[in-house]
């Protein structure tokens, strides 16, 4: 699933550059938080471990062909969400900076595609969520799928609406969707069942390994999460079609949009953006327009209002979150001057 | 691989940090052409062309691009199928927006991957983590790549020997079974708990506290301000220009 530079827009490979960078400085700082030094080598180590375990490959029954571990959720079940988000970070970025396996730009997009969905929506939303200490073998099986295949999918589907949204590529979301998500889902189904065996294993040998760290937040953000996807994606189909007050108002008082650009400051502003701008495909281009276009176009390509809904409220979830991940930073940089 | 290829002739003719500076910025300017500007791309070539020969590299080196390259083809290959409108034609051969737009989508894939080859052989791995340090990356996260660049090849040949062992022990298929794999995954890790806690014991008997100790970073000098600010100007120029 590692995108390459090619497939990406310098916009969209920049805005997830700045994500996974807020990600990670967030989970370092709840790192340091917990202070336990203990385990900075084992970090280390286990993201080699990841990358060596992939050699060890198993056969995929009915198929002839064969598979090898991921690793996303066994370090998150190991290490919890932070410590795993950064060691998949690592990884990610040995892979790109030692063996040229993915790309510069692409770097951010496949640390967040990789990093974020198993360290954090996989494992605190369903594996943690579902995970019980007493659940049978085949429980544990079917949790350790159904959290391979979800964080899996959901990674896929990013890759995905990356890459339409960088515009590069014709083809259409659903075509894309068809090639991408059954194959994503099929690894899923070996990484759950490979991830299982490993846990049943260290279960039986040495149960004091496992990450032990609460999750305060995880049934809040799956239920705010549901709604945010049930508003966007279901209540949006009894929308309005008729104009907003603002629009409602300035048609009554007869202003229109090309009456309102045409001040000396609009065109002073739009020589100095022509003057500067040496992206070609992104004159007037401010990111909500460009963002707008793209998605209007998944929309009209006959997934319909639900999938813009959804894909919106999941660009604004992002940017929120990392505005959020920011501002505590810079926040809390603050306290420790004061207290110096 | 030799650690620094930018030691050319024994001397280094530029630090690894603006080695990686430019390639971002080179790969930045060359993704920002336009979806049907083969010709504005094509000229972006050039500059890896000019640092393979200058520093010497090897051709063999691009080999290990060969897999990120199948996978820009297989994407390159949807916008044939997907835009069919015909925008000229080259001689005999009718010429479609997709055939336009795929070839630029292959030639910003090759260019890109041929640069970050470029980085991965001149630029020492322990020169991008400095140049991050700088950058103010959580040293966490820096602790954690030294530490995986470390013990990546220990336990690659570990892996491997269990695998081989493994193999031995197979009749075909059998014996290769997810659940086998499983075992032998299970059980390399506990050797690799147990190798962490041992380096731990190691570290902590060495004064570890907590951070690494790193040796700062050369700071930029005249000359790669100068060649950084003289690559950016020339990128800008095919970029504008072409």
């Amino acid at each position: 699933m590692h995108m390459s530079d090619a497939l990406l827009s310098p916009v969209v490979g920049g805005v997830f550059w700045g994500v996974s960078a807020g990600l990670i400085g967030y989970s370092a700082r709840k790192i340091r938080q917990q202070d336990d030094e203990r385990s900075v080598p084992l970090m280390g180590v286990l993201g080699a471990f990841v990358f060596a375990a992939q050699m060890i490959n198993f056969t995929i029954p009915f198929t002839g062909s064969s598979g090898h571990l991921g690793g996303g959720l066994l370090l998150s079940i190991f290490l919890g969400p932070y410590r795993a988000f950064i060691t998949i970070a690592s990884v990610l970025t040995v892979q790109a900076f030692l063996f040229a396996d993915g790309g510069i730009l692409a770097l951010g997009c496949n640390i967040f595609n990789l990093g974020f969905f198993p360290s954090f929506v996989a494992y605190p939303l369903i594996w943690k969520f579902l995970y019980r200490d007493h659940r049978s073998s085949i429980g544990i099986w079917s949790i350790s799928i159904t959290t391979s295949i979800i964080y899996l999918v959901f990674g896929a589907i990013s890759v995905i609406l990356q890459t339409l949204l960088s515009g590069n590529t014709d083809i259409p979301f659903k075509v894309f969707s068809l090639f991408m998500l059954p194959i994503h889902a099929a690894i899923g189904i070996g990484e759950g069942f490979i991830t299982a065996g490993v846990y049943f294993f260290i279960r039986k040998t040495r149960p004091e390994l496992f990450f032990n760290g609460t999750q305060k937040t995880g049934r809040g953000i799956a239920v705010l999460a549901l709604m945010t996807l049930l508003t966007a994606g279901v209540i949006c189909w009894f929308s309005s079609s008729n104009p907003d007050g603002l629009e409602w108002s300035l048609s009554k008082a007869n202003v229109t949009e090309s009456t309102s650009l045409t001040g000396a400051v609009y065109k002073m502003a739009a020589s100095v953006q022509n003057q500067l701008s040496i992206f070609s495909d992104y004159q007037n281009s401010v990111l909500s327009r460009y963002l707008e276009k793209y998605t209007s176009k998944i929309a009209s390509s006959g997934l319909g209002t639900t999938t813009a809904g959804i894909i919106g409220s999941l660009m604004v979830c992002f940017v929120a979150f990392t505005a959020g991940c920011l501002i505590r930073l810079w926040n809390s940089g603050k306290a420790c001057h004061r207290q110096q | 691989m030799p650690s620094s290829a930018v030691n050319w002739n024994g001397k280094p003719e530029v630090s690894g940090s603006s080695v990686f500076i430019i390639s971002c910025i080179y790969i930045l300017l060359l993704l920002s052409n336009s979806r049907f500007d083969i010709g504005g791309c094509l000229v972006f070539g050039a500059y890896p062309l000019f640092l393979h020969i200058r520093w010497r590299i090897p051709v063999n080196e691009l080999r290990r691009g060969i897999p990120g390259i199948l996978l820009i083809f297989l994407f390159a290959s949807g916008n044939i199928v997907f835009d069919r409108n015909y925008t000229g034609a080259l001689g005999p051969l009718p010429v479609t927006g997709g055939m336009v737009s795929s070839s630029v989508i292959v030639i910003k894939g090759l260019f890109s991957l041929w640069m970050l080859l470029i980085v991965t052989y001149t630029v020492p791995f322990i020169e991008i983590c400095k140049l991050m340090r700088r950058l103010k990356v959580p040293e966490v996260f820096i602790m954690q790549l030294l530490l995986l660049e470390r013990y990546l090849i220990v336990l690659k040949q570990e892996a491997l020997s269990l695998k081989r062992a493994r193999d031995c022990r197979s009749f075909g298929k059998k014996g290769q079974q997810i659940k086998v794999a499983a075992l032998i995954i299970g059980s390399f890790f506990l050797r690799t708990v147990e190798r962490a806690e041992r380096i731990h014991r190691a570290m902590v008997s060495r004064g570890f506290n907590g951070s690494l100790k790193m040796e700062p970073s050369m700071p930029l000098g005249t000359k790669d301000f100068l060649v950084i600010f003289f690559s950016a100007g020339l990128f800008l120029t095919m970029r504008v220009f072409f």
